[in-house]
């Protein structure tokens, strides 16, 4: 490899805080590809915790700059609020917002809306929220409009960024980016009134705390996955629910799980498998209503495979035909097909539109793939329907005043317990920050002005910053490693069964308790490697209790021993907080009204067929 | 490997910022981008996009080959 200092990897990683000898006696970068030390030695431990640098103080502080964050601020500033908005990376360029491309505007000219909420009814098997929906389609439209005069159908999804930063700065919007936010403040009576980040690019200036104070925060921080392989989750590791959660807010629909796939050959290289949407110019508006039974991306194919029915079907990524599912007797509508297909003009329900898919790969090659492989998402639960839950659709964290969530940050359960089309997941985001912000605006016009309890904050940047002082210990690396190949197998988040659930916490609850304490960062990537470790292991362990919890199959949800949908006991959400011993978990029942009509017989209601279900049926006499 | 070189940087930060993982960061001295933490790369591509000179190459692999759930 050619070595042109200041351009080329450097041989040795310094600055990564592990010694040569810890990463295996390298000889250039490939014996990076050994697995990651378990206790390593902190090269360059810091000697004292630094001091923050001054206040970034404001109305309102939004957390994240994707499409949730960016129309929270924007509504803020509207109201006459002044906004601080931080994101862990760049304006546009963090989160899912970079790649985003579907819509799935509701256009009441062309669709019919008790068509569409009929369909994500079967298809969300009944547990999608049916008021999140009627407010989706109700303000999809203007969602769209606003996107289209902002120009952002001009430009290809990461270009959104440039847009989204002239929109915040013209607004006065203040902007702090490459900043990781660790905690949230609260004062006496745990009204949210600010938080607690810190500079981890220590490129220029040693890695410091960095101090917000409002009188309400909304956080847009996203999704997550276990630095997933092979989709574009990139940054995002749960932040907001690591958040809201130590702040005492509830968070729900964890027992869900998205199952995109990614494909044999590299399955982590996730350009090659979504490069369409990262290139495309112009919004891919979606043909048709949802889709009933949308196929591809149920738990149908890990079924298979964990029967031992290897389905090999070619290619990874969207598109092509997705594989069979046992027990369902479907075909693709012809809206599916030109869905699936996305080719030009016959992919789009509005004529007046264009999209520019940007020709071949920019090499003109065309990666080979080999086959369809399950879970490139491990860890990410259904768009919107995991995060804070809030139970007035004000976006308000039910219990903890002065924090709101919206887009993947909010557990809104918009769209239901698994993948139910595509186009929902951007201008939801929209849609809730600026809801988010509303109610935020009424809120800080009556809430108080913060009062900092300095002690508490002081404690807090102690804690933040101990991975840095410690001169040995467990690396981040390693824990994200574990992490990542306890989670990720087959027969632990997706099909589920209690000894194996129990297996996983075990081990998740270990780490969390007795390796997490003791990790170390040689510098400020480090640590913020080190803190979204936890992040994730915090995750983990609400999956698998959630997982435990619901003691049914719905949805992507599927335990062996439970193979039935049990609308007696189990339609309602699962939510979960912190207790004083550890996680709480509680039913939230969903309003009767949503329950499937009693006249249905259950195999209408529920088309897809779980192994074993039928016989579970008759033993119950469920008819 | 995953992002394995830049090549006719001209140092404007684009691909720094760009980054979702953290991997680049911009030399003190030469006040060029370089492969700071590569093991993090998720090989999104989104530092080539940005950069305005098409400096960066990728390769498919990651330094540590992810397991998949299944399939």
């Amino acid at each position: 490899m050619e070595e042109e200092r200041g351009e080329t990897p450097k041989g040795e990683a310094p600055s990564s805080g592990y010694s040569r000898r810890d990463l295996g006696r390298l000889a250039g970068l490939s014996a990076l590809a050994l697995a990651a030390p378990l206790i390593v030695t902190n090269q360059s431990p810091s000697t004292h915790v630094p001091k923050p640098g001054g206040w970034h103080s404001s109305d309102i502080l939004v957390i994240g700059s994707g499409f949730a964050g960016v129309f929270a601020a924007l509504e803020a500033v509207r109201h006459g609020m002044t906004v601080t908005l931080v994101d862990k990376g760049t304006v546009g360029w963090s989160g899912l917002s970079p790649w985003a491309s579907d819509s799935r505007p509701f256009d009441p000219s062309i669709y019919d809306r008790k068509e569409w909420i009929d369909n994500l009814a079967i298809n969300t098997e009944w547990l999608f929220d049916r008021k999140w929906m009627d407010i989706f389609l109700d303000e999809s439209m203007e969602i769209f409009d606003i996107l289209e005069r902002w120009g952002c159908h001009a430009v290809r999804p990461f270009e959104r960024s440039t847009v989204f930063r002239r929109l915040l700065e013209d607004a006065g919007v203040t902007l702090v980016e490459r900043v990781m936010v660790t905690s949230l403040l609260q004062d006496g009576a745990g009204r949210v009134n600010g938080a607690l980040g810190f500079t981890y690019d220590d490129s220029q200036e040693p890695c410091a705390p960095v101090r917000f104070a409002a009188r309400a925060v909304i956080s847009c921080a996203g999704a997550g996955a276990y630095k997933s392989p092979g989709f574009p989750n990139w940054g995002q590791t749960f932040d907001g629910d690591a958040l809201a959660y130590e702040a005492g807010a509830w968070i729900t629909g964890k027992e869900f799980h998205d199952t995109h796939p990614t494909f044999s050959k590299n399955p982590a290289a996730s350009y090659d498998g979504w490069r369409w949407a990262q290139t495309v110019k112009g919004a891919y508006v979606m043909v048709g209503p949802p889709e009933p039974l949308m196929g591809g991306l149920t738990l149908g194919n890990a079924i298979n495979v964990s029967h031992g029915r290897l389905m090999r079907v070619p290619g990874g990524g969207p598109g092509g035909e997705p594989p069979p599912e046992p027990g369902v007797p479907r075909k693709p509508s012809p809206h599916e097909i030109a869905n699936r297909n996305y080719v030009g003009k016959g992919f789009l329900a509005r004529s007046d539109l264009t999209l520019d898919f940007g020709g071949p790969p920019e090499d003109g090659s065309v990666p080979e793939q080999g086959f369809r492989v399950g879970g490139a998402t491990a860890g990410m639960g259904v768009h919107k329907g995991e995060g804070v839950y809030c139970s007035d659709y004000s976006c308000g964290a039910a219990g903890v005043p002065g924090l709101y969530a919206a887009g993947d940050a909010l557990g809104s359960m918009l769209c239901g317990p698994l993948y139910p089309g595509r186009g929902f997941a951007s201008f939801g985001s929209a849609i809730q920050g600026r809801r988010a912000a509303r109610s935020a605006v009424e809120y800080v016009r009556k809430a108080p002005a913060a009062r900092i309890d300095r002690a508490a904050l002081d404690r807090k940047i102690e804690a933040l910053f101990a991975p840095r002082t410690r001169k040995e210990g467990f690396s981040p690396a390693w824990v994200t490693q574990v992490l990542r190949n306890t989670m990720t197998p087959l027969h632990i988040l997706y099909i589920k069964d209690p000894r194996r659930l129990d297996g996983a916490l075990a081990s998740i609850e270990y780490l969390r308790s007795r390796v997490v304490p003791h990790m170390v960062a040689g510098d400020g990537h480090q640590l913020r490697v080190a803190i979204e470790a936890q992040n994730m292991l915090l995750n983990a362990e609400m999956k698998l209790r959630a997982g435990l919890f619901r003691t049914e199959s719905r949805g992507t949800h599927f335990r062996e021993d439970y193979p039935f949908r049990d609308d007696a006991n189990w339609f309602c959400l699962v939510v979960m907080r912190k207790g004083e011993d550890g996680m709480v978990l509680e039913k939230r029942p969903l309003p009767d009204a949503w329950r499937p009509p009693a006249a249905m017989a259950y195999r209408q209601r529920y088309p897809r067929v779980w192994p074993g279900e039928d016989a579970q049926l008759q033993s119950r006499g469920i008819a | 490997m995953p992002v394995s070189q830049i090549r006719g940087c001209i140092g404007c930060g684009n691909c720094v910022k760009a980054c979702p993982p953290d991997v680049l960061r911009l030399d003190n001295a030469t006040g060029k981008a370089f492969i700071a933490y590569p093991e993090d790369c998720q090989i999104c591509h989104l530092c080539r996009l940005s950069c305005p000179v098409d400096a960066i190459e990728l390769t498919p692999d990651q330094h540590v080959p992810p397991i998949v759930s299944w399939g």
